[in-house]
């Protein structure tokens, strides 16, 4: 089952400053130009919209999903149509994007996953969104890219940023093992690969 | 009884034929996966010195999507007169025989050992361990710890081929020796140390 959201109703979803043209433009030329072909969007929607994505997320369903040689976490899926998202997301990455189906991830202590070549992913652009505010890095859960050669980008936690990542040949994904230190604290996130 | 001539690290009677047909039948016949431990298998001086000589050793910390803990570098190579007489040991032709009549495997001699620290918030997730040549895993322990220190290894049960839950879990005790046979079955953890207790190890493999 996926829950859907369209574009909100009475309220401004976007940020306002990534719709002006002169930001639009900027983030796109990092996003294509970079060394490590990302942009991170801090303070991506406006706060009336976050809180309500946060809760819409928080009440999904969310199921235990365990292969113990790469990954356990509780998963549920997100489907956002709004326009607002998917014009920005397509001028951003130059492609033609109508919806995006998002797995939901609600990560707690003892969740992880790991790189495993029986689960390799294909090239694509990963869309992540961080839905959780007061995460401690030291915790663990981060998202981390990594060419497999030992260099890694983690996208570090904020609540309320998008990060855009060209997922190109050879990089693959993982979420940092979360240690005791989050007790029974639990990190939401969505990531979609369009 | 096997003989061993650089032998002065363990008790001998784990030598006497008797208890070498009853390790080998307990290896064969453990679950989830062949595996042996073999409690104060270590003399408790030899224990000591051993720790005296890691404190002088260098520890990386390393940490991928897999683990984070920190580790020296291959110890077959230390300087130190106290690994070296170990690792040497450790691959003698005695200890080889000692291990192949427990496991019945074929070992070619070659070793890896390194010296491992797992201090609060390390881990190291499922995996299998399977390398080309390994053979035999194998962890000595040099410290205790409790329970609620966390740091216990974890062997996991599989399902066709697929690891499912954990089966056996081994709380590290000093002068412990655990060893099993690496194959697709051998899934295994160290899971996470939960307090500032280090988790202190001497572990490699044995290959064939």
């Amino acid at each position: 089952m996926v829950d859907k959201i369209m574009g909100a109703k009475n309220v401004f979803e976007l940020n306002p400053i990534y719709l002006k043209e002169e930001t639009k433009q900027k983030v796109r030329k990092l996003f294509l130009h970079s060394d490590f072909p990302a942009v991170i969007l801090k303070d991506f929607l406006t706060a009336e919209y976050y809180s309500q994505l946060q809760n819409k997320v928080s009440s999904l369903d969310f199921k235990r999903d365990t292969v113990v040689l790469h990954h356990a976490y509780a998963v549920s899926q997100i489907k956002i149509t709004s326009k607002e998202w998917c014009e920005l997301l397509s001028f951003i990455t130059k492609k033609k994007i109508e919806e995006i189906t998002f797995t939901a991830y609600c990560v707690g202590w003892k969740d992880y996953q790991i790189l495993n070549d029986k689960y390799l992913e294909k090239p694509g652009r990963d869309i992540v969104i961080d839905l959780t505010d007061d995460w401690n890095v030291d915790w663990g859960g981060v998202v981390t890219f990594t060419n497999g050669r030992g260099t890694i980008y983690p996208i570090s936690p904020a609540g309320n940023s998008l990060a855009i990542v060209d997922r190109k040949k050879g990089l693959q994904k993982y979420i940092q093992y979360v240690n005791h230190y989050a007790e029974e604290k639990k990190r939401l996130f969505l990531i979609a690969s369009i | 009884m096997i003989k061993m001539s650089q032998n002065n690290w363990i008790n001998a009677e784990y030598l006497l034929v008797e208890n070498i047909k009853k390790f080998n039948s307990a290896f064969v016949n453990n679950k989830p996966f062949s595996y042996l431990e073999i409690p104060h298998f270590l003399k408790q001086e030899k224990i000591i010195q051993l720790l005296q000589a890691l404190g002088e050793q260098e520890f990386s910390p390393h940490q991928s999507d897999l683990f984070q803990f920190s580790q020296t570098y291959d110890l077959l190579h230390s300087d130190d007169p106290v690994l070296k007489e170990f690792a040497a040991w450790l691959s003698s032709s005695e200890m080889l025989q000692f291990m192949h009549k427990i496991t019945r495997l074929k070992l070619s001699g070659k070793i890896d050992l390194f010296g491992s620290i797992y201090q609060d918030t390390d881990y190291l997730l499922p995996h299998d361990d399977q390398v080309p040549g390994r053979k035999i895993a194998f962890m000595l322990y040099l410290n205790d710890l409790e329970e609620q220190d966390g740091g216990a290894l974890a062997l996991y049960v599989s399902k066709n081929k697929t690891p499912t839950k954990v089966m056996k879990r081994f709380i590290p005790k000093a002068g412990s020796l655990i060893f099993f046979e690496v194959s697709a079955l051998s899934t295994h953890m160290v899971e996470e140390v939960l307090t500032d207790t280090q988790r202190i190890t001497l572990s490699g493999w044995y290959y064939g």
